[in-house]
């Protein structure tokens, strides 16, 4: 039986003449943690993009629980959050809490259930008592912060996370990667996640992707990259990552 | 089709906008009282103007004063609101708000409906304080006897007009400034739709090109209901013209929104201002 949350079938993207995704496959099984790392433009973003239905791949296929994102886009995009790199993606006059109820009714969350999710979502970012704070006030890991509790509000089974951890404080990050860790071990979300924190990739993700120039270099869990590229079991990340991308 | 969902969408929607809007609050309080210094100016103009223009103006009851109150009232809802569809994707481009709210699933024309109702809503009341103000402060007799019948107009005209609003919108997600669709109507529907004065002024051939603009159909329509006492079938003409324009304009614009949003997403470029 396939359990797959994310396929990606031979997934191709240009921009212009300019081809930024190639021949792009690979699978996350529910439940799972699947990294892309590459260097800035090795095309992580636009493939996340491609996910969430905000892109439209020049070739293959992309699916969400089975559902196409571009041929069945609605059904798609209730199965995923997306957490995008930018902060800007909020009303800056209106409070974080006030941002999350509005997001809240596109995700078709309403009634007495809608506050309950919104109070657990800013608790779970560390946002507790800043809900009634303008998003205008907010510092860029707040930013940040109040992105991931948005993505976590209609219970997605998958996640989908731009550099997530980017502008967050240490005990904030620690406490939003713990919060991903739980997401996938014990709520079985499958989490696709680009990071350029190479500890962060180490201690959440089960497999890791390598994306340079637009193709995937190595894909596979830690030990096995390091088997593919032919470097000891106790090699660091950086190595790892500076072997696949050649040093950039 | 969920109707609770769309409607708690729209709902969404108008709210944000309301908390948005009254947190600028002296923005807010210069749109409402905007009004009476136009109104004040065009009773000293119509003083002036007189019985001079009576003529033309002798369908409508034969004062200028209610007249182009009705006009301004009308014109000034429409630009507004009108020039939200592409206005609010502006803004949300800019803010960086797009590609949020397009990652949940919420359906075009909810998107698109959501985004102007607010405008739709406030400046139907700008509309409402317009006729107040000239026939509480300046005496105009209005048939205020037939508002439902006023009201099924202005649907009629937001159906017509929100056509070439999601035209303009379709141009901004393509182009992302610049806004010749809206601008070009706008413009044609100030010379052209009888806001300042009555289309029978205008030589024929202009008649023409005047008569197939949604403006004319629903300035005369307003005009009909609110300052004559004709019967309500005399202006059947002019509610199949707006009709037309939201039955064919309506599904022509969302498909063409859709193919620009398409491209968008092609190019990657839904989020860029």
């Amino acid at each position: 039986m396939n359990n797959s949350a994310i396929e990606c079938i031979g997934l191709k993207k240009t921009f212009g003449n300019k081809p930024v995704l190639q021949d792009i496959h690979f699978s996350i099984n529910e439940g799972h943690i699947l990294a892309l790392v590459g260097p800035n433009g090795a095309g992580k973003t636009t493939l996340l993009k491609i996910f969430a239905s905000l892109i439209i791949p020049t070739g293959g296929k992309a699916l969400v629980c089975g559902h196409d994102v571009i041929r069945d886009s609605i059904q798609a995009k209730r199965k995923i959050g997306f957490v995008p790199s930018e902060e800007r993606s909020f009303y800056w006059r209106l409070s974080g809490r006030q941002n999350l109820r509005f997001f809240a009714s596109l995700h078709n969350i309403r009634g007495k259930g809608r506050n309950s999710k919104i109070k657990a979502a800013l608790e779970a970012v560390g946002l507790k008592d800043k809900g009634n704070v303008p998003f205008k006030e907010y510092s860029s890991g707040m930013k940040q912060a109040l992105g991931i509790a948005r993505s976590m509000l209609h219970d997605p089974p998958v996640l989908l996370l731009d550099e997530p951890t980017r502008s967050l404080s240490p005990d904030v990050a620690r406490k939003v990667r713990g919060l991903i860790h739980n997401k996938a071990r014990e709520e079985g979300r499958t989490i696709l996640i680009s990071s350029h924190n190479l500890t962060e990739v180490e201690e959440l993700a089960d497999r890791i992707a390598v994306l340079h120039h637009g193709t995937i270099k190595a894909l596979g869990s830690l030990n096995d990259l390091k088997t593919q590229a032919g470097l000891s079991q106790s090699t660091d990340m950086d190595t790892l990552f500076e072997h696949f991308t050649n040093g950039c | 089709m969920d109707l609770n969902y769309q409607s708690s969408i729209l709902w969404a929607f108008l709210r944000r906008d309301i908390i948005n809007e009254v947190s600028y609050k002296l923005s807010f309080f210069l749109q409402l009282f905007g009004i009476f210094p136009v109104v004040l100016m065009f009773f000293f103009l119509s003083r002036l103007v007189g019985s001079a223009i009576s003529g033309p103006l002798q369908p409508y009851g034969g004062s200028y004063f209610p007249f182009v109150l009705i006009g301004i009232a009308v014109q000034n809802y429409l630009t507004l609101s009108l020039s939200r569809f592409s206005g609010s994707l502006r803004e949300s481009q800019l803010s960086g708000t797009l590609e949020a709210v397009l990652a949940t699933p919420v359906c075009l024309p909810s998107f698109l409906m959501g985004s102007t109702a607010y405008n739709f809503v406030f400046n139907a009341l700008r509309i409402f304080i317009y006729l107040a103000v000239g026939s509480l402060l300046f005496d105009v007799h209005f048939n205020w006897a037939r508002l439902p019948a006023v009201l099924g107009v202005i649907c009629l005209t937001i159906a017509a007009f929100s056509s070439l609003g999601i035209f303009s919108a379709g141009f901004i997600m393509l182009f992302k400034r610049g806004d010749p669709i809206n601008w070009g109507f706008n413009v044609i529907s100030w010379l052209l739709g009888g806001v300042y004065y009555p289309v029978s002024v205008l030589p024929l051939w202009l008649q023409k090109i005047a008569s197939i603009i949604p403006m004319t159909h629903s300035l005369e329509a307003l005009r009909w209901i609110l300052l004559t006492d004709r019967g309500l079938s005399c202006i059947s003409d002019h509610l199949l013209v707006l009709g037309l324009w939201g039955v064919i304009g309506l599904p022509a614009s969302l498909i063409c929104f859709r193919a620009a949003l398409n491209r968008a997403r092609v190019q990657g470029t839904l989020g860029h201002y």
